[in-house]
């Protein structure tokens, strides 16, 4: 089965995004921010990686450098998922090597139309 | 609501615009001209039939058009469509046309510019193989008013993300305070008009493409064939018709045939 990291630093956003990927057919492993998220990649390295920007700790932006650094930590696909809509975050996030964004709101159909687009489903 | 009120609507709706309206869905009725209604200060739908019934050509006609047609459209709708086009037909239409250097695609019934536009920027991705090559997006719809916001090109969040890679998002919009413009660049190769798939279409040009796409869904079988016999009429000899995923012609048309390999993608005969 593969394996979809949810980071969030909030649980109910955590918890709805877990049920979606998992309705999507993936194990979803969770996250609260940035540290936790490295450990677990450190750990076994995730299919898909859906992540928040804004956490303590480490941020996504932050993590997602970090990650790109790692063995294997080019491998994940990664999708943003936050309430920074500027143009400019998009462009640091692409920069930075992310696969996609989602602005929130989202539901289980965005989610799904965006593993499609990257090829993970 | 009467069963004359149904009638006289439902048969006004079908030849204005060819939507069918059955009686099992006459709850769409209702929930849709309920504002028109309001907005007319009319009590309830059998006055608003009496409207219509004696002023067919009024405001309030063109109203209850408006309200009946569903414009539901995203970014690369589909996705495999669009990929189809990218990857198996603009190579062919390249190969095809090296002497003339220009491609005319039509996108009928094109809702608010969603699917125009994603030919565009398709276009717009393969500039350099296209250089020098005119490439034309015809787009039409009969409703004027989603013809403004077509125009316009400013989409929500929402409508952004919906389909549209955000590679793609951030090389061909501009985020203003209203929300995600197309670039110029994007626009340039669409040219937007009013016109009704009921009538004749009235285009000098003819096509190297046609997307039909999720529209016929909501026409009787004697109405899609006449529409694709018009269409047919506007492609050029094996030219390419696109129809939306739930729609076929099997049943309608002997002008198209299915292309193998390619889901929803028809050529003239
Ligand atoms: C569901 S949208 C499809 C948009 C787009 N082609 C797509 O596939 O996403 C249907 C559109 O058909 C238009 N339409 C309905 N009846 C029509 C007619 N008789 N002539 C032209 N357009 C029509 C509606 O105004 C609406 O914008």
């Amino acid at each position: 089965m593969k394996k979809c990291l949810v980071v969030d630093d909030s649980k109910v956003i955590r918890m709805v995004a877990s049920k979606i990927v998992t309705e999507l057919g993936f194990d979803a492993i969770e996250a609260v921010d940035g540290v936790e998220a490295y450990n677990s990649c450190q750990d076994s390295m995730p299919d898909v990686i859906l992540l928040d920007w804004n956490m303590p700790n480490k941020n996504g932006l932050e993590f997602l450098r970090d990650l790109r650094n790692m063995p294997n930590g080019g491998n994940p696909i990664v999708i943003f998922v936050t309430t920074e809509n500027g143009v400019d975050h998009i462009q640091k996030a692409l920069e930075a090597g992310a696969n996609e964004y989602i602005m929130k709101p989202f539901d289980a159909d965005l989610i799904r139309m965006k593993f499609e687009q990257t090829g993970i489903l | 609501m009467k069963t004359e009120t149904f009638k006289i609507l439902s048969e006004f709706i079908k030849k204005r615009s060819g939507i069918v309206i059955v009686e099992e869905k006459i709850y769409l009725l209702e929930s849709r001209l309920d504002k028109v209604c309001g907005d007319h200060n009319l009590a309830n739908l059998d006055e608003l039939a009496l409207k219509i019934k004696t002023s067919p050509l009024s405001a309030i006609a063109s109203d209850v058009i408006e309200a009946m047609t569903t414009n539901e459209t995203y970014f690369y709708r589909d996705s495999t469509p669009f990929v189809d086009f990218e990857k198996k037909i603009l190579p062919e239409l390249i190969e095809l046309k090296g002497t003339r250097k220009a491609i005319n695609v039509l996108s009928a019934a094109c809702s608010s510019g969603q699917e125009p536009y994603t030919l565009s920027m398709i276009f717009e991705e393969n500039k350099t193989l296209l250089q020098g090559w005119r490439t034309d997006i015809t787009a039409f719809d009969l409703s004027n008013d989603i013809l403004d916001i077509a125009k316009e090109g400013v989409y929500t969040q929402f409508e952004v993300q919906r389909g549209l890679p955000v590679n793609l998002l951030v090389k061909y919009f501009d985020q203003n305070n209203k929300g995600w413009r197309v670039k110029d660049e994007v626009k340039k190769h669409v040219t937007f008009k009013q016109q009704n798939l009921l009538e004749p279409l009235n285009f000098i040009q003819k096509f190297d493409v046609v997307f039909l796409r999720n529209v016929l869904i909501y026409f009787d079988v004697e109405t899609k064939t006449k529409i694709l016999s018009e269409i047919r009429k506007k492609l050029v000899p094996e030219g390419y018709l696109f129809l939306g995923s739930s729609e076929t012609i099997i049943g309608i048309t002997d002008e198209f045939k299915a292309v193998e390999g390619m889901r929803g993608i028809y050529k003239a005969k």
